[in-house]
């Protein structure tokens, strides 16, 4: 499976691999001011573990911004 | 039945020959008020297309004053301007530019003794501040005071705008749950960088989703955030479930 994480074609990744296994090998901490967008769509932290990535899906890693 | 001056009409006859705004619109706007949180970047560029387009009375919260490294960004001030309070510029230029519009400049910081008593006396407000924990006041007690808000946060050259009235079944909480704490400081170093263009595109976008809210037309970003790449010159809307 393949996923577009941020824009950029990441490497092969496993069958049944959840948002959360994505963070944890790129070694990013699942903050509550994270949310993470899957072919425009958010998902929220309590959702990481429980959604299964699909190949060719599009992974963004949204953080709040707080520049004005 | 209230009616637009000679001049009024003269002046505003390109957005009143809008079908979806004419006369009725552009008076609607007149007799609306607004609260802008925070006047730097993003504020600077909304305020303005908030007075050229002819919004009635707006309110600048800002204990801020105007410096040089401000001055890229921040369209509405001017190198004679350093030193002098934000809010205070801001209403002397924007009454300046168009005299339908007053301006209640507040010079002191947006907090939770305040918050209430000056959200409570407007139609809408924005979120123009750089600190997320105005971020979440400002949802907080709008929500409490039921109250529509447009929430907008930029840096590098990155930006995001959502649009929060009681229609949304997401607030700006639920979606970012706590206040970020314990950022590494370059984490906080990186925040510091912005695009200028980045700041007024996001900022024209707030200032049009407050305008389509004030007139009741067309679609808002309610249950979704827009992210804005102007480097890659993405725009992507993403719904929020």
């Amino acid at each position: 499976m393949r996923l577009i994480v941020d824009c950029v074609f990441s490497d092969e990744y496993p069958d049944k691999f959840t948002i959360g296994d994505l963070l944890r090998l790129k070694d990013v901490e699942p903050v509550p001011w994270l949310v993470v967008g899957i072919n425009n769509v958010f998902y929220r932290n309590n959702k990481f573990d429980e959604t299964y990535l699909h190949d060719g899906d599009k992974v963004d890693l949204v953080y709040i911004r707080g520049g004005g | 039945m209230k009616k637009l001056s000679e001049t009024q009409l003269e002046k505003y006859y390109c957005s009143t020959f809008l079908k979806e705004i004419g006369e009725k619109g552009q008076l609607k706007l007149l007799d609306s008020k607004v609260l802008v949180v925070g006047a730097g970047g993003l504020a600077s560029s909304t305020l303005l297309y908030l007075a050229t387009s002819g919004v009635g009375h707006i309110g600048v919260v800002d204990n801020d004053v105007v410096s040089l490294s401000n001055l890229p960004r921040q369209i509405l001030y001017a190198q004679g301007d350093i030193g002098q309070a934000k809010v205070d510029v801001a209403k002397k230029k924007l009454e300046y530019i168009n005299p339908d519009t007053k301006v209640t400049p507040y010079n002191m910081w947006l907090n939770k003794e305040n918050a209430e008593k000056i959200i409570k006396d407007y139609d809408i407000v924005l979120d123009c501040v750089d600190n997320f924990e105005t971020k979440f006041l400002i949802n907080d007690v709008c929500k409490k005071l039921n109250k529509p808000f447009i929430s907008a946060g930029v840096s590098d050259y990155k930006g995001q705008i959502m649009t929060i009235t009681d229609k949304s079944k997401c607030d700006f909480k639920s979606i970012f749950q706590t206040l970020p704490i314990d950022i590494p400081q370059e984490e906080k170093d990186k925040d510091q960088g912005v695009f200028s263009i980045a700041v007024g595109i996001i900022s024209n976008i707030q200032c049009a989703e407050t305008l389509k809210f004030l007139l009741g037309i067309g679609e808002l970003l309610i249950d979704k955030m827009l992210l804005v790449d102007s480097l890659k010159m993405e725009f992507r809307t993403f719904d929020i479930k």
